[in-house]
């Protein structure tokens, strides 16, 4: 356990409570599985490749009432433990429509060893729904998928409306509670639809689609700004567009502003992991409280072991307070969670950077660069 | 009834000289090169090799063919036939960034550091946007112990291609 490693020893004697809240708090996993979308949000097109070569999209496999995505690779062992549960799950419900796709995210370029190493991973798994490889991690960066395994189900509109990163206990409970409650027509437990995450005003969420389309584009980056707050005007209880508008300002270079949005979001939302940790980043940027940010950062780490920004931001900062060791254990964690973010060599460069320590730096900047550029 | 025949006849006249132009066009020989691409991105680089090369044998002028022919070659680690890939590319079109990083790639491969520099740093002039050429800088100024300049070149085309990916 990285949290173990990385807790100082004063904090030891509340392990026990810190696995109890953790363990509690996994159903905020639901909340930050994916980098900006989220329940209530449209997933993202895809068309993608199975292994024979014959291209798929989400409309040829969908199911008549939820298509779940599994984003997998065969070097996580916790998607073999996924890719187990779905074939359960696909052979029970799949003549009552339900729908499942596994979309392998192996490595950013694909050769044919590893394609026999999926096929090989398939076969012995004894895996019968449909695999798609996404070569060049398309769909991977188009979801915004942080960890390995990520459980994305949609309905038959391709809304999404439960996202899941790893494969916890409670949140696995939760998921297999949501397929089975929605296929059989039973009624969801509060305290799961409560846990699925919060389910905004569709004009927010159509604000809030434009207001990400207009971030992509160079043209259009501006009025992003004007959209977010129309879908926050629209739904002022929804987090996303406060964290949106605040990556817009951050992207900006304007930390007041943004710091000010994500302190929304935390408002709204005390456990939500992305506003935790952008404020921490923030903090960090515009030369803020240290101490403040890094209480942040552990939070986030504490209530979602497998949101990787809220490792490489508290790596970084303990690289700026001199703690290498410890920073270098975080970007390791983050990298056993998802070894393809750049991000993660990344800030690890930019902390070496700081270091003066030049060599280490190149290294690290050359490894994200060269991941960005899929070689 | 009568002038059903006129209309056909016109309407060949009209679309004829169209079809023609279809099968010669240049965005035929762009798809061409997209799908060889593309097939070269699945990791399929056999196959992705053969399509170029149909692509070439059908119009041997478009230096961005020669191109991926070259950085498909590279691949394969066959190093002297992708040189003559971009020196082809290069003869038809000596304006190109993407053949001038991929000869300055071949040039660092065969240790002629300074060469490579050289030829790397026209392919910025030329194009001041490829992330690949910054990296592929970055790597020669490593090698020559100029790690300054080296970190300058990864952290740009991180830049670089951040900013067009968003």
């Amino acid at each position: 356990m990285i949290i173990k490693k990385y807790l100082p020893p004063r904090h030891k004697p509340v392990l026990v409570i810190f696995v109890a809240v953790i363990v509690l708090l996994q159903s905020s996993i639901c909340t930050a599985a994916l980098r900006t979308l989220g329940v209530g949000t449209d997933g993202p097109k895809f068309s993608l490749q199975e292994i024979k070569g014959d291209k798929q999209n989400f409309s040829s496999l969908k199911g008549d009432k939820l298509t779940i995505l599994l984003f997998w690779a065969s070097w996580s062992r916790q998607s073999e433990k996924a890719l187990k549960q779905m074939e359960k799950l696909y052979v029970k419900y799949k003549d009552q429509g339900l729908s499942v796709i596994g979309i392998n995210v192996e490595r950013q370029t694909m050769d044919d060893k590893v394609l026999a190493d999926i096929k090989g991973a398939i076969e012995r798994l004894k895996v019968s729904f449909p695999i798609l490889i996404d070569h060049g991690l398309i769909a991977f960066h188009d979801y915004g998928v942080i960890a390995v395994p990520t459980t994305v189900i949609l309905d038959k509109y391709r809304k999404i409306v439960f996202v899941m990163s790893g494969f916890p206990l409670v949140g696995t409970r939760d998921m297999i509670h949501f397929v089975t409650a929605v296929i059989e027509g039973k009624k969801i437990q509060a305290e799961v639809a409560q846990r699925t995450g919060y389910h905004p005003d569709k004009r927010a969420v159509r604000y809030w689609n434009m207001g990400i389309k207009a971030l992509k584009s160079k043209r259009s980056f501006n009025s992003s700004e004007k959209l977010f707050k129309k879908a926050i005007a629209a739904d002022p209880n929804w987090v996303f567009p406060y964290l949106s508008l605040g990556r817009f300002y951050e992207k900006q270079n304007d930390f007041k502003q943004a710091g000010e949005q994500f302190q929304k979001a935390l408002t709204r939302d005390p456990s939500n992991v992305k506003a935790l940790s952008s404020m921490g980043l923030v903090l960090m940027k515009e030369g803020g409280s240290l101490a403040e940010a890094k209480r942040l950062l552990e939070k986030a780490i504490n209530i979602n072991e497998s949101y990787t920004p809220s490792y490489y931001y508290l790596g970084y900062l303990l690289g700026k307070e001199g703690d290498t060791k410890k920073a270098a254990e975080l970007f390791a964690g983050a990298e056993k969670i998802n070894p393809m973010d750049y991000h993660i060599n990344m800030y690890r460069g930019m902390m070496y950077e700081e270091q003066n320590n030049m060599e280490q730096a190149t290294r690290s900047y050359k490894k994200a660069l060269k991941q960005l550029l899929n070689l | 009834m009568t002038c059903r025949p006129l209309f056909s006849l016109l309407i060949v006249l009209l679309l004829g000289p169209g079809w023609l132009y279809a099968s010669a066009s240049p965005g035929k020989e762009a798809l061409c090169e997209k799908n060889a691409s593309a097939l070269v991105h699945e990791g399929k680089l056999a196959e992705g090799l053969a399509v170029i090369k149909k692509c070439i044998k059908d119009v041997p002028t478009r230096s961005k063919s020669h191109v991926i022919l070259g950085y498909i070659l590279l691949q394969e680690g066959k190093i002297n036939p992708a040189k003559e890939a971009f020196n082809k590319a290069l003869d038809l079109r000596p304006h190109s960034s993407a053949a001038k990083t991929g000869k300055g790639i071949i040039l660092a491969h065969n240790g002629d550091l300074k060469g490579a520099e050289s030829i790397l740093k026209d392919a910025l002039k030329l194009n001041p946007n490829p992330a690949r050429t910054h990296y592929e800088l970055g790597l020669i100024y490593e090698e020559l112990g100029d790690t300054k300049q080296a970190l300058f070149h990864f952290k740009q085309g991180i830049k670089i291609r951040e900013q067009t990916r968003r």
